[in-house]
């Protein structure tokens, strides 16, 4: 009985260690910095603002903070289609559970609207 | 070659001259990186774009010591200036931020640090473990950042480690400082005696770094020195306090009990004397 017990613990801790939970459908879509060769800081945009503060201008970052997992996510800027040229796959808490990605993207230019799409606008940001 | 005292003034003035000049340079730089900042951007000729693109891809990043920065930027060589402003802004989000989620409330917590440590050994680890998670988590690379870490940890793994030391030099003079005035006395009054030391002590350190150098054995040097001149420095405060003709203010000399006070809690060997110095000192003020 006491081996019994202790195979099925053995049996509990190795299915607990290879699968580890997928992560959840996408819930928030934020275009949350911006950083350009005007304003070589990032500026924080997160949360319910509409349009950057400073002005921007030359090389330009954006990053697109999407917490959960999401494959149909398309990000614009000035209606074009913006490809990452990194994801960041975020697990705060190591537990091999990715929780959120950062998305970096970049443009060239001054002023123009961020949108990002995932069947429907989700969030959209006017970088001056 | 025989080494007179002119010589070293020599050596020092051509030094100092160099110095000066670098100092005139950087100012100069420094001064037309911040017009170009504050120039709009339809305004500016295409190469003062590229100027401004150029100051940015080189600035040297908060989360990186000297070498650091110097080993970034050789890491970088070969990128664009939009690639090197790009990578650099990543890993000064990535290091400088960081995110918790709680998927069953639907909550983010998100915190930015304003420093964090920028010893060798730390940013070793931080990039290490950047490195580590990327190829784990299977993420995206397009800009060959990866590649780019890579040659950083193999340059600043072999850079000199005199800029490590200089960080343990100033944590052994900022937990001097610390343990010379605990954190209770740090009110307004104690404050006066507080920048004084502190002054002094900063002083004190760029001597023992003329003295000492960089050498591997800086530390406990500096920590025997230190020791030294705090304790130079309390018999100096207890002089103060007990001068009849010094003019010190009433306050400046309760934040000086204080810090001694607090000295004496700590050597328990000559507490009794101290007591009985501050004893005498406060009730003739």
């Amino acid at each position: 009985m006491k081996k019994l017990i202790v195979i099925a613990f053995m049996l509990l801790s190795f299915v607990s260690n290879v699968s580890a939970e997928p992560a959840p459908a996408a819930w928030l879509w934020e275009v949350e910095y911006v950083i350009s060769d005007l304003h070589p800081e990032w500026e924080d945009v997160y949360g319910s603002q509409t349009s950057t503060v400073y002005d921007h201008g030359g090389n330009m970052n954006i990053v697109v903070l999407v917490v959960g997992y999401s494959s149909t996510m398309v990000t614009t800027f000035n209606g074009s289609a913006l490809s990452p040229w990194h994801i960041q796959a975020l697990d705060p808490n190591n537990d091999g559970t990715i929780d959120a990605w950062r998305y970096y993207y970049s443009a060239n230019g001054q002023s123009g609207t961020v949108q990002v799409n995932d069947f429907g606008v989700k969030d959209s940001l006017y970088i001056k | 070659m025989k080494i007179t005292s002119n010589t070293q003034v020599q050596y020092s003035n051509s030094t100092l001259k160099t110095q000066n000049e670098e100092k005139v340079t950087e100012n100069k730089q420094s001064n037309r990186y911040e017009m170009l900042l504050n120039m709009s951007y339809d305004n500016m000729t295409e190469a003062e774009r590229s100027e401004l693109s150029h100051y940015n891809a080189m600035r040297p990043m908060s989360f990186l010591d000297e070498a650091g920065n110097e080993a970034l930027n050789k890491a970088l060589e070969g990128k664009t200036d939009a690639e090197k402003f790009s990578i650099k802004n990543m890993l000064q989000l990535e290091f400088m931020t960081s995110i918790k989620v709680n998927h069953s409330n639907h909550t983010v917590d998100r915190e930015k640090f304003d420093s964090i440590d920028t010893s060798k050994s730390a940013t070793v680890n931080r990039f290490e473990k950047f490195m580590e998670d990327f190829h784990k988590n299977g993420t995206v690379d397009n800009i060959g950042l990866m590649n780019v870490m890579d040659k950083f940890l193999n340059i600043y793994k072999a850079s000199d480690p005199s800029t490590d030391i200089k960080n343990q030099e100033d944590s052994v003079v900022d937990k001097f400082l610390e343990n010379l005035y605990s954190k209770e006395s740090l009110s307004v009054a104690s404050s006066i005696t507080k920048g004084k030391i502190e002054t002094s002590v900063k002083e004190f350190h760029q001597i023992l770094k003329e003295e000492f150098g960089n050498s591997l054995e800086v530390q406990s040097k500096i920590k025997t020195k230190l020791n030294e001149f705090k304790q130079k420095l309390l018999e100096e405060l207890k002089t103060n306090l007990t001068d009849e003709n010094s003019n010190i203010s009433i306050l400046e000399k309760h934040s000086i009990v204080k810090v001694l006070l607090d000295e004496s809690n700590n050597t328990k060997s000559s507490s009794l004397e101290t007591l009985s110095q501050i004893l005498k000192a406060t009730s003739s003020s």
